[in-house]
């Protein structure tokens, strides 16, 4: 379990993020280096993160948890197996998220 | 700084974003009134047990029934792919029609708590409901000064139109005002991260899989003891993850609970933090009761109204600004004058002294009195000073009196004259004491402590010719006051009385000209009036106006005096040369002092000759019939019973409860007043002892002899007429 990226710094509301603020919640330094600022409505965010070759096609996966205010909490939003044919393939989240892409550099 | 400037520039600078946040605010109360009709509130005592299986029954998917702070219930659910919100009728499960959390553009709530500017916004928005609440605390102590106290808070607010505003507004709304800055805080500070609401991790636990199928929830024991009324929200465990938990949520905390066994996994109590923001949301929001939030949508809209009359009152103010002309520099005077002034009228006094001293040869500097000093060519020093409230200084002279405490003293003469109302206990109370704290430090005076009553011109002449013998220096002093905005009035009716002492006399009544809005908030026009008010009017060939007391209030439509022939007089002459359709320019000065607050005591008016006028405008408008009991004090009831005919219709119509009259010139008259009063001491007493409020008007002389004759009835009661006066239940308009 890694944290990537944390779009939101407020502390407050990140136990909306349910999945990962359990899953994460030993890590003390989950939040190092890696928040920014929260994403509104029809905006895309970019994320670049560091990632082993070894991580590649060994059964981890990309998972990300999205929240709205006063909407409810969307834990594994999105769930993308780390693997080679993935790369470049768009997919769709159960409700916010209009679609998720990655790349490798 | 003082209260006064500090709620000035606040209100003036942030208070301009006080409005965003107010209108804006308002606006957002549009909300939970428009939820409180879109779905029935679900019963209170309904187990969370039955809904969830009426529910479950009706909606396919469920991931997370809401109770909303309205009562309503909103379940979230996917329908295949689609991730759907509702309302639902807690009766029988079914789907009312979709859920959405606000009517409102999202922009709407971001510009209320960030101004659109994100964290630095945030802090912004923090930052005015810090100044709205201290705009709060400051407004109540100036409320309170303004009053005169906790018990007179509701008394009839007096000022133009933009100061009874700003005023009768803030008397309703200042408390609510205040809550909704205190919990705007409140949430502020949780929102920016300086208090942590709940810094706990969740508990990690799991279902435990047994191969046992799930418990349907209406089966969960935790869900049929807990009622509707105290859920916040439920979460589902999830179709895919077999290890997932229920998860409910209360005011009181929040629980997990086994999906196979049903059994609580692990409970936590919400923190003390959680719950005082809890309440700070439902405060500042009004989202659990519409009418709440309908009072809040109130006054978030009486901040425009606030900022507007407070801009009026301020811009007003400022006309009324000190502006000497011709002072030197005070390094090459040889006469100080300081000055202490609360209304502004004292600076023209100053104006008239500096004029009549240069005049003279002399060369004055004028200057506030916190500026006191001497210089080694300084002659004569002359203090003009006011009193504010209960012998307070006036604000911008607060501290003088320690600076003039810290100053040695020199052979300079330095002469002190008050300014005040004898209406109040502490006439010239702070000129007094600043007299009497110069003559402790040594400092010889010109002339003893003189004080003014009422901005009299007259009074301040005869000071001048005091002056002008002491100085040995031919000196004049003719004040002409900067007169206030004044309006025209008509004459539409007039009551001649023939007097006695060939004093012809005259009840006035003229009509005033219908005033627009603008002009009224500018200030502009005929103020408001009450019975016991002044109107100044001057008389053509004189810059000086001459006051009379009103008959009548504004409530009345028109307005009343009664004048008698003065000899010489300039402006009794003029008043009783007029014709019906003639018109006088004419403004309103208020008589706070004397004025009439509402009450349902006995009232005791005393009057003599023309005196009876402003007693007559109380007992006009005694709708309440409120116990009134008048003494009035003529010569020949034939030639001067002035309004008689009136009040015995009064008498009648029980507005006037008893009503004694003397004629002091008729064999069998009764003699003066006082005399009835002597003759009835016993029902005075028992009035006073009701707790009866007393108005006196006439002359001094007959002021002085009522003053004396109740000093003797009261005796018995261990009561004085300083007594009451101190309690302010006594009090005379003296001409």
């Amino acid at each position: 379990m890694r944290t990537l990226w944390v779009a939101g710094g407020k502390a407050k509301y990140h136990k909306h993020l349910s999945d990962w603020s359990r899953l994460s919640a030993g890590d003390a330094k989950r939040l190092d280096g890696v928040t920014g600022a929260s994403v509104g409505a029809g905006r895309t965010l970019k994320v670049t993160a560091d990632l082993a070759d070894a991580l590649m096609d060994a059964g981890y996966e990309i998972r990300i948890d999205a929240a709205v205010e006063d909407m409810r909490d969307s834990p594994s939003e999105v769930r993308i197996p780390l693997s080679k044919a993935n790369v470049g393939k768009p997919q769709a989240g159960k409700q916010y998220i209009q679609s998720v892409t990655f790349q490798l550099q | 700084m003082s209260w006064k400037v500090i709620h000035r520039w606040l209100g003036l600078t942030v208070g301009t974003l006080a409005v965003v946040l107010g209108i804006t605010g308002s606006v957002l109360a549009i909300d939970p009134v428009q939820q409180a009709w879109q779905a029935p509130v679900a019963p209170g005592d309904l187990p969370v047990a039955m809904l969830v299986e009426r529910v479950t029954r009706s909606v396919p998917g469920v991931e997370e029934i809401r109770r909303l702070p309205s009562g309503a219930i909103a379940v979230f659910s996917f329908a295949g792919d689609q991730p759907q919100a509702s309302y639902v009728d807690p009766a029988d499960g079914k789907v009312l029609g979709a859920w959405q959390p606000s009517a409102l553009p999202r922009w709407v709530k971001n510009l209320h708590r960030s101004l659109l500017l994100g964290d630095a916004g945030r802090w912004g928005a923090a930052g005015i409901a810090l100044a709205i609440a201290l705009l709060c605390v400051s407004a109540l102590v100036l409320l309170l000064r303004r009053m005169g106290g906790w018990q007179r808070l509701a008394a009839r607010v007096r000022g133009s139109l933009a100061q009874r505003i700003h005023v009768v507004t803030g008397r309703v709304v200042l408390a609510v005002l205040c809550l909704t800055s205190l919990t705007a805080l409140t949430m502020s500070a949780s929102t920016l991260g300086l208090v942590a609401l709940d810094t706990r991790t969740e508990p990690e636990v799991l279902s435990v899989v047994t191969g046992k199928p799930d418990l349907p929830g209406a089966q969960l024991a935790t869900l049929q003891s807990l009622a509707v009324q105290d859920l916040r929200k439920l979460n589902f465990p999830g179709a895919t993850d077999p290890e997932d938990t229920w998860k409910v949520a209360t005011a009181q905390g929040q629980g997990w609970i086994d999906r196979y066994s049903g059994q609580m996994l692990a409970w936590q109590d919400a923190t003390l933090a959680q719950r005082v923001y809890d309440w700070a949301v439902v405060l500042h929001t009004g989202e659990a009761a519409w009418p709440w939030a309908v009072v809040l949508g109130l006054v978030g809209a009486s901040v425009l109204l606030f900022w507007l009359s407070g801009v009026v009152i301020w811009w007003q103010a400022r006309r009324q600004a000190p502006h000497i002309t011709g002072n030197t520099p005070l390094a090459q005077a040889d006469v100080f004058i300081f000055v202490a002034s609360e209304g502004g009228s004292t600076w023209g006094f100053a104006q008239t002294l500096q004029d009549a001293l240069s005049q003279g040869g002399h060369r004055v500097h004028t200057s506030a009195l916190e500026n006191f000093q001497t210089t080694a060519i300084t002659r004569q020093v002359f203090v003009l000073s006011a009193t504010y409230g209960e012998g307070q200084a006036p604000a911008h002279a607060s501290h003088a009196l320690e600076h003039i405490a810290k100053l040695n003293a020199s052979a300079v003469p330095v002469t002190v004259l008050g300014f005040g109302d004898r209406q109040f206990p502490a006439f010239c109370a702070f000129a007094q004491a600043l007299d009497q704290a110069l003559r402790a430090q040594g400092w010889p005076a010109l002339l003893p402590l003189e004080c003014i009553h009422q901005q009299s011109g007259q009074q301040f002449a005869r000071w001048g010719i005091a002056l002008a013998q002491a100085l040995n220096e031919p000196l004049v002093l003719e004040h002409v006051p900067r007169l206030p905005p004044t309006a025209v009035l008509t004459l539409i009716a007039r009551q001649d009385y023939p007097g006695v002492t060939g004093q012809p006399t005259a009840i006035l009544r003229f009509a005033w000209p219908s005033q627009g809005l603008v002009t009224r908030l500018r200030g502009h026009g005929l103020a408001r009036f009450a019975a016991g008010d002044l109107v100044g009017i001057v008389p053509p060939g004189s810059a000086v106006p001459r006051y009379y007391s009103l008959a009548s209030g504004w409530e009345d439509g028109f307005l009343e005096i009664c004048v008698r022939q003065m000899p010489g007089g300039l402006c009794s002459m003029h008043l009783l040369g007029l014709q019906v359709g003639d018109s006088i320019t004419a403004f309103i000065r208020t008589n706070p002092g004397f004025s009439l607050p509402r009450t349902r005591r006995p009232v005791l008016l005393i009057g003599a000759g023309t005196g009876v006028a402003p007693l007559v405008g109380f007992i006009r408008r005694n709708d309440r019939r409120s116990p009134m009991h008048l003494y009035f004090g003529g010569r020949d009831p034939a030639r001067d019973f002035f309004f008689g005919a009136e009040i015995q219709r009064w008498l009648g119509e029980g507005r006037l409860a008893t009503l004694q009259t003397v004629f002091s010139r008729v064999p069998d008259g009764g003699g003066y007043v006082q005399d009835a009063l002597r003759r009835d001491a016993e029902h005075l007493r028992g009035w006073v002892v009701q707790g009866a409020i007393v108005r006196v008007c006439g002359s001094r002389a007959m002021a002085q002899g009522v003053a004396e004759a109740l000093d003797a009835v009261l005796e018995p009661l261990q009561l004085s007429v300083a007594a009451l006066k101190a309690k302010e239940r006594y009090a005379e308009d003296i001409f």
